[in-house]
């Protein structure tokens, strides 16, 4: 019996091509939005995460100006105010191995915006004083030369690293090793092409800029004797709370400091960054499971509603089949097939659809790709419940009908 | 050995409620096999629910009910199911068969529940059901193909097929034309030439006549049960 039974679900089916899709498409579609919609929201987070892990969370910027006890409030410097209170004097105190033991490289930076010109194209860029260490500290590579030395930066030496996009912009197709640009009217050698990085710390489009050594852009093109930002790398990301310790101790020494709330410079750790960012993609990922949750509420409601109909629509069926010698069993093991086949079927297709979309969304927002198992036996398992319970809900109903009731149905 | 047998059966709809309905008033009624019984009456009058509760598509409130001499008031769900696959055979007025189904599909689906065929016997015994009721060029058409004396057709081919001692069929010419109706009972008329036991309800005279004995009833209650001389 049990075998014609499932012979009979199969052709049931079969023999109503439309309605089973209809009952299957339910399910694909709630399947599949679950998946592509937790999915992207991992991607977006991961994706998110990757790009400040890939700056470096051993790092310490030191920010001319106080900030208050806030952690993340924006230090004077940042609303354009400037504060002279970051010299030469802090970074050889900060290189003393003595003072900190656990920095490995102090940075310092200075920045401005100048022409810069080659041939008859030129553009404003925004130009960085780094040293010799910037490379390493934040990972930058080139595409092409060499960086400089510390000797150039102890001789002001006039030489550049151009950013991808001035060096297209200026050059083309050209190689512009060894040319002569202008910045501020000066005469810059470009030694060496960045590699394309996009956006860096607080906004700064990296590739979009030129270096060129910190000594030569502090006293030749800038004139000045403070720095704009000391970028320190530290031995071992587990050390960043010892050192941040130890440049607080030798700041506040140099400057002269007693009372804390009065800081004259701020720290930040890429650390903090991170938690901070880590509680915006919580935030989103809660959102996100907050739309797949409504789109598996949505998604079973579809399913519980084209079920119940299809079912409830059969009664009439049902009522034929009891007539004609059918037990309830066999009416039941008929309608549990059935909803087994087409969840199943429909799963399948739920769960290709939704990598597929899944891989598709990745590719757009350019992230990896990344299903989660949790969110395809999520959105299988609750529309697979959705699916087989009422299914067999409305036939389980029809089948304890006496037959005559259940012909009777309008 | 009487093949139906009813004693003092009720059939109550809404028993104890405030708008019960005494659909059956103690009816009691012997049938025996071969016969060719048409059971009359208005609208109301109970025919199609004695015909229900003989044919095991609806219980009786009280009373006795004795199929064949065994007492069936007490039967189980399944065990009427049984009776229902095996022992008859129902003719409605809708056809009611399966949607989007060839004929012959039609025909075997009792012997699926009775699960006693392989599916090349049931084949072969569809298709000659089929034949005697002058089907077999239809047997691959899927029933909204068919003509509705066409489609009764499959029906009483369907209700055939298990062989069962008895065929009910409720008002089966109520939806079709005159000529179809004739065949419908002419085939009828010629199943009871062979010895089948045959009980329908009509509120034609026309089609009551081609019958044996015609029971009337009346509120639930038999108010004439005429055979006629043979």
């Amino acid at each position: 019996m049990m075998l014609q039974t499932i012979k009979m679900a199969f052709k049931s089916l079969l023999l109503n091509k439309t309605r089973t899709f209809l009952t299957m498409l339910g399910i694909i579609i709630g399947i599949g939005a679950v998946i592509i919609l937790i999915s992207a929201g991992q991607g977006a987070q991961s994706l998110i995460l990757d790009q400040v892990k890939g700056i470096g969370s051993n790092l310490l910027f030191v920010l001319p100006g106080g900030s208050g006890k806030s952690k993340f409030a924006a230090p004077a410097a940042a609303s354009g105010t400037i504060v002279t209170s970051l010299v030469d004097k802090d970074v050889k105190s900060l290189q003393n191995k003595d003072l900190a033991p656990d920095i490995e490289f102090v940075s310092p930076e200075v920045r401005g915006q100048f022409t810069v010109s080659f041939g008859n194209q030129d553009q404003q860029a925004s130009v960085a004083g780094e040293d010799e260490n910037f490379s390493e500290v934040r990972n930058v590579g080139l595409s092409a030369g060499n960086w400089y030395t510390k000797s150039e930066v102890d001789g002001f030496a006039q030489v550049a690293i151009l950013g991808s996009t001035v060096k297209d912009d200026l050059f083309g197709f050209q190689d512009p090793i060894g040319q002569i640009i202008k910045i501020k009217g000066l005469s810059f050698r470009v030694i060496g092409v960045a590699e394309s990085k996009g956006l860096g710390v607080g906004g700064v489009d990296q590739d979009s800029q030129v270096t060129v050594p910190v000594t030569t852009a502090q006293k030749i093109l800038l004139g000045i004797d403070y720095y704009s930002l000391l970028q320190i790398q530290v031995a071992d990301e587990k050390a960043i709370p010892l050192a941040q310790e130890q440049v607080i101790k030798i700041l506040r020494d140099n400057h002269h400091i007693t009372d804390p709330n009065k800081d004259d410079f701020t720290i930040r750790n890429l650390k903090d960054s991170v938690a901070l960012l880590g509680t915006i993609t919580s935030a989103l990922t809660l959102f996100l499971g907050a739309i797949a949750g409504i789109s598996l509420i949505v998604g079973g409601i579809g399913i519980m509603n084209i079920m119940l109909v299809s079912v409830t629509e059969r009664t009439r069926e049902i009522g034929l089949r009891k007539a004609i010698g059918a037990k309830r069993k066999d009416i039941l093991l008929q309608f549990l097939f059935e909803a087994i086949t087409l969840t199943i079927i429909g799963g399948i297709i739920g769960v290709i659809l939704g990598y597929l979309g899944a891989f598709g969304i990745a590719k757009v927002g350019n992230w990896s790709p990344t299903v989660p198992i949790y969110a395809i036996v999520l959105a299988v398992g609750v529309s697979g419940i959705f699916g087989l319970g009422f299914g067999i809900y409305p036939a389980n109903k029809a089948s304890k009908l006496n037959p005559i009731e259940a012909l009777r149905y309008e | 050995m009487p093949l139906v047998k009813l004693e003092n059966l009720r059939k109550v709809y809404n028993n104890g409620s405030d708008n019960q309905v005494i659909a059956l008033k103690d009816i009691n009624l012997t049938i025996e096999p071969g016969e060719f019984v048409a059971i009359m009456g208005p609208s109301g009058s109970g025919k199609s629910t004695l015909m229900h509760v003989i044919g095991f598509l609806d219980r009786p409130t009280s009373g006795g009910y004795f199929f064949e001499d065994q007492d069936v008031t007490r039967l189980t769900d399944n065990e009427s199911a049984d009776i229902r696959n095996e022992k008859i055979g129902f003719v409605f007025q809708s056809f009611n068969l399966l949607a989007r189904t060839t004929a012959l599909d039609n025909v075997i689906l009792p012997m699926l529940y009775a699960n006693k065929h392989t599916d090349a016997e049931m084949k072969t015994l569809g298709l000659k059901m089929l034949e005697q009721v002058n089907l077999s060029d239809r047997a691959k058409h899927h029933s909204a193909e068919l003509s509705g004396g066409q489609q009764q057709r499959v029906a009483i081919a369907r209700a055939l097929i298990n062989d069962p001692k008895v065929i009910f069929a409720d008002e089966p010419t109520g939806n079709l034309d005159s000529k179809s109706s004739i065949e419908i009972m002419d085939l009828f008329k010629q199943l009871n030439d062979q010895g089948r036991t045959l009980i329908f309800v009509t509120h034609e005279e026309d089609i009551a006549a081609y019958a044996h004995r015609v029971i009337r009833l009346k509120d639930g209650e038999i108010i004439e049960d005429k055979r006629e001389k043979r």
